[in-house]
């Protein structure tokens, strides 16, 4: 449930290959040049095919200066491209809500400069998270949950991750999930939910499934069995 | 209501972060080596490693063997990395229709501030907001392979989902194979219609 950038990635990587994509054919021409005579029909002049590639014509310590400037360009470019692939974590650290001190209500937002709040009450995202991931959990069916919070306690926002057991119902879970926990959360915060992401995965084992009552018929003890 | 939000989607198409990275770490390593090879001539006055234009690299010529693999190499890679960006990639998962789940009549008593909810069942009205259920389309094949295998005269099932049909090939041991079509598409067509995805995928089921 982490943010990609799949749009960016596309972009540079199509910028990538387009450029290795003319470079390796503009060479190509280079040593065809005898033969086709592509550049010279442009006005151009190509090195001949048995010309050294690093024949330049900057040489020496400038040669060298400008080589070492453009290398840190790509050595940067390079770690900068890796870098963003590793999984940044965009959910809000924590949402708090300020105390009015002229009424003595509570208004959930972020805290401005200047306000005129008595005090403010913070709660750390991952907690309220794994509080609402308790509720799923107790739900019929589901295995495991995992919560995570995203925007502002005045405008909250949560991606919700259930794990539910093969021969549960999962529309039922869904049902349970949108009458029991999303309003606890909503009350929990004390603002409505401005969005909210469900992400459904299969394959769970809840304790509630493959538990079976036998009741003994006359005397009535009930024995759970496994 | 409006449906901006922050959070991220849970549908998307592979970001190619893999062939991203790769693509980062090569242009890394080569911009290294040429900040060595600038500073080792700075400090040195020569190129190390027979890198200078008396060395292995600089005698390479434009139409030598070298020349001809370098310039196919570019031309070759270039059009991965543009196979790479242009091709969509497979969903991560399909939509389960949210319209249809039960929802608690609205309490016009609503709190304000921060407190904790003191069970599962004291909650004081609808959850607002804009919803987007998704199930991850392995998670859903995986589902379907294990409600096909559980099904009687099926010894194996594999399943490929897409947005708008899902196969499932089902190996079976039955000496006539035809006899386990309609059952099994009837049962596994009636689990995926009870989680009423967007759009409803067409059921095709092959027997071998």
């Amino acid at each position: 449930m982490q943010p990609r950038h799949g749009g960016s990635n596309r972009l540079l990587l199509s910028l990538c290959g387009l450029l290795l994509l003319l470079g390796g054919v503009a060479w190509a021409l280079v040593i065809l040049e005898p033969r086709l005579g592509f550049y010279a029909s442009l006005g151009l002049t190509a090195p001949t095919p048995q010309a050294r590639v690093t024949d330049l014509p900057l040489t020496g310590w400038p040669a060298a200066l400008l080589l070492g400037v453009l290398g840190l360009l790509a050595a940067v470019i390079g770690l900068w491209l890796a870098l963003r692939q590793v999984p940044s974590r965009r959910e809000a650290p924590s949402y708090s809500w300020q105390a009015d001190q002229s009424d003595g209500s509570t208004s959930a937002g972020s805290t401005s400069a200047g306000s005129t709040s008595a005090g403010s009450t913070v709660v750390d995202t991952s907690a309220l998270g794994q509080a609402i991931a308790d509720d799923a959990q107790g739900l019929s069916g589901v295995s495991t949950a995992k919560v995570l919070l995203f925007g502002a306690a005045a405008s909250p926002e949560l991606l919700v991750q259930i794990q539910i057991d093969d021969r549960a119902d999962i529309r039922s879970v869904l049902g349970q999930l949108e009458q029991v926990v999303l309003p606890n959360a909503q009350d929990a915060i004390g603002t409505p939910l401005h969005h909210v992401g469900i992400r459904v995965r299969t394959g769970g084992r809840s304790d509630s499934a493959g538990t079976v009552d036998v009741h003994a018929a006359p005397s009535g003890v009930t024995a759970p069995v496994r | 209501m409006s449906t901006k939000h922050v959070a991220p989607s849970l549908l998307h198409r592979p970001a190619r972060g893999i062939t991203a990275a790769l693509v980062g770490l090569l242009v890394l390593v080569v911009g290294v080596l040429a900040v060595v090879m600038a500073v080792e001539r700075l400090r040195t006055g020569a190129y190390p490693m027979g890198t200078g234009p008396d060395g292995w690299l600089g005698s390479i010529t434009w139409g030598s063997l070298i020349g001809w693999c370098l310039a196919i190499g570019c031309a070759v890679f270039g059009v991965i990395l543009l196979i790479a960006a242009w091709t969509p990639g497979r969903r991560s998962g399909l939509i389960i229709d949210h319209e249809g789940l039960p929802r608690v009549a609205a309490d016009p008593h609503t709190d304000s501030g921060p407190h904790t909810s003191s069970g599962p069942h004291t909650n004081s009205g609808v959850a607002g907001g804009s919803r987007q259920i998704v199930i991850p389309t392995d998670d859903l094949e995986r589902w379907l392979r294990r409600v096909a295998e559980g099904l009687d005269g099926v010894s194996r099932a594999r399943v490929r989902a897409g947005r708008s049909r899902i196969i499932v090939t089902v190996q079976t041991s039955v000496a006539d194979p035809q006899i386990l079509s309609e059952p099994v598409h009837d049962h596994l067509r009636e689990r995926v219609d009870g989680l009423r995805l967007l759009p409803n995928p067409r059921l095709k089921i092959r027997l071998s």
